[in-house]
């Protein structure tokens, strides 16, 4: 596996400080799994960790929130221009479990379930999808678009229920107490999503965003803590994860 | 035809195939970046730093990036020198590179039984005893910015490894060249410059140091000027060889550091940014000796020093 240079064909801004650059991705848009990241050079000594937002045919979608130099750099980008980008990386969500599944996304999280959404059309999935405010709430229409009604929050009420979306989680299992759930978010989210599927005894995968180095597992920055007294004190994001089965991280029994 | 340079480095008596090596942890315990780097064509890797015992390392976030440049706080997290001689030598040693392990320890004891422990493991060509990380609360930097003490570890190192010893130097010292002295005076074979600057960033939404361990290493661009200067004097002044670092992303950068008195090289942070960037070196360095007027890796070495100066004559520059 090499870095390599792909071309922007398309540049797109969904929200205030959001960016989705699609770009032409040759042999790479067939072997992505949903939840696997790209490492992006980003003008600076580090490159960013980018999850796909979506495949379509050869072209992938890289949608990112600009919260730095780096993710400001790259939202410059214009089509034409090439990116270095290193991937895919990482372990991505399982294939569809039995039963009702739930895509919970909170933020800047939403964008690997859309492919994920987008990746198993036959699954029985619900949406619920939340962020801090309007403009953060992202690729609705794009749920929408493969006939998916995802139920919505915002911490401020400016669109959907005002709350948390682990709030609609917790509505959720009420109907579907056979339910499992793909995540990602932020970690206080991905905590009380933890949490909320232990207590039903339902499968989770969490998928976690860490400052990021080297990206292939070398350099140890990205971790996340494992279960206390579990078999390791940390896991790495950008080679164990970065989506994690919940007992990975939070052991056996309810965090 | 012009004659191809000849990329042979020494590091005292270990002879390498070209000048560039993977800086200690940057690379991790080898495997990690095999899809990425030409392994077998890498002058040497030094692997991440190895304890007694499991370090948990410092809390995250553990890598912030500044301008050009990186802080970071690992905090020497490694799985111990038995599981590193399990689970990591058998690859390392099969890749037939030059392989070069960083020793860590809180204690000068700690620092004896890993080189006591590696010293009955083939395949492994010096030790890199590291005194200089400044991102743990023990041991460490502290033995690097005392030459007393700098003293005891490498005297304890060397009496037990039974292979070159190398000694990493910090550069968050005035006293660099006393604590230089201190390792070649223990037996040290060689000197490696520079580890990271002590550093830190403010995360201005969170009202905090942006790294879980407070403050960090600095290394990147922004620290070559300084891995430079130590090298230059150091190499002048203690009558080691010297492995430089700090910064180098080309072999412009490379041939820099060799002409201030560098005999090889190590690349670290750039590898994150550009995982060829050690082969990319190697490849551009012919071409960067020839047009300096250099046939060979050896020539360079030191060329930027002054000629005709002894040691005893050199200006008291630190």
């Amino acid at each position: 596996m090499r870095a390599v240079r792909l071309t922007i064909v398309e540049r797109r801004a969904p929200a205030p400080e959001h960016v989705e650059l699609m770009v032409d991705a040759k042999d790479l848009a067939g072997r992505l799994v949903p939840g696997q990241f790209l490492h992006v050079a980003a003008g600076g000594t580090l490159r960013r960790p980018l999850s796909v937002s979506r495949v379509e045919g050869a072209r992938l979608g890289m949608l990112f929130r600009v919260v730095g130099a780096g993710t400001a750099w790259l939202a410059e980008r214009d089509v034409g221009e090439t990116v270095d980008v290193m991937g895919p990386l990482g372990q991505g969500y399982p294939p569809p479990p039995p039963g009702p599944l739930a895509l919970v996304g909170g933020g800047v999280g939403i964008p690997p379930l859309f492919f994920y959404a987008q990746r198993w059309p036959d699954a029985a999935l619900s949406v619920l999808l939340g962020a801090r405010d309007h403009d953060s709430l992202i690729m609705v229409d794009d749920f929408r678009g493969l006939g998916l009604r995802p139920g919505l929050c915002t911490d401020d009420g400016s669109r959907g229920k005002r709350g948390r979306v682990t709030g609609l989680l917790r509505d959720w299992f009420l109907e579907h107490p056979d339910g499992s759930v793909m995540a990602c978010g932020p970690a206080p989210m991905l905590h009380e999503v933890a949490r909320l599927t232990a207590a039903a005894g339902r499968p989770a995968w969490l998928g976690f965003e860490q400052r990021m180095g080297c990206g292939v597992g070398a350099c140890l920055a990205c971790v996340v803590p494992g279960a206390p007294g579990g078999d390791r004190v940390w896991y790495r994001v950008c080679t164990d994860g970065p989506v994690f089965a919940r007992e990975t991280l939070y052991g056996e029994g309810r965090p | 035809m012009t004659p191809v340079a000849d990329l042979t480095a020494r590091v005292g008596e270990i002879v390498l195939p070209n000048p560039v090596l993977a800086a200690s942890g940057t690379f991790g315990f080898g495997p990690e970046y095999q899809s990425f780097v030409e392994m077998s064509r890498l002058g040497g890797i030094a692997v991440k730093g190895v304890a007694v015992e499991p370090w948990p390392g410092n809390p995250p976030p553990r890598v912030w990036e500044t301008p050009s440049g990186l802080l970071n706080s690992i905090g020497l997290q490694n799985p111990g020198v038995e599981a590193f001689i399990r689970d990591d030598l058998p690859f390392l040693r099969a890749l037939g590179v030059v392989l070069v392990v960083n020793v860590i320890g809180h204690t000068v004891d700690e620092y004896r039984r890993v080189s006591e422990r590696l010293a009955r493991e083939s395949g492994i060509a010096a030790l890199e005893v590291n005194i200089s990380c400044p991102n743990i609360k023990e041991g460490g930097m502290q033995f690097g910015h005392d030459p007393e003490r700098a003293f005891e570890v490498v005297r304890a190192v060397v009496e037990t490894a039974g292979r070159p010893v190398w000694v990493k130097l910090s550069p968050n010292t005035d006293r660099v060249l006393e604590v230089g002295e201190a390792a070649r005076s223990a037996g040290a074979a060689a000197l490696s410059a520079i580890n990271t600057l002590v550093g830190m960033a403010i995360d201005l939404d969170l009202r905090r140091p942006a790294l879980g361990g407070g403050s960090g290493g600095l290394s990147g661009p922004a620290i070559r000027p300084v891995g430079v200067r130590v090298v230059y004097e150091v190499s002048r002044r203690i009558g080691l060889p010297v492995v430089g670092m700090g910064g180098i992303e080309t072999a412009r950068d490379a041939l820099e550091y060799l002409m201030a008195g560098a005999s090889a090289v190590m690349v670290g942070t750039a590898t994150f940014g550009r995982p060829d960037a050690m082969t990319r070196v190697i490849d551009e360095l012919p071409d960067a000796l020839r047009q300096y007027g250099f046939a060979s890796v050896a020539e360079a070495v030191g060329a930027a020093h002054p000629r005709g100066r002894t040691l005893e004559g050199a200006p008291d520059e630190y």
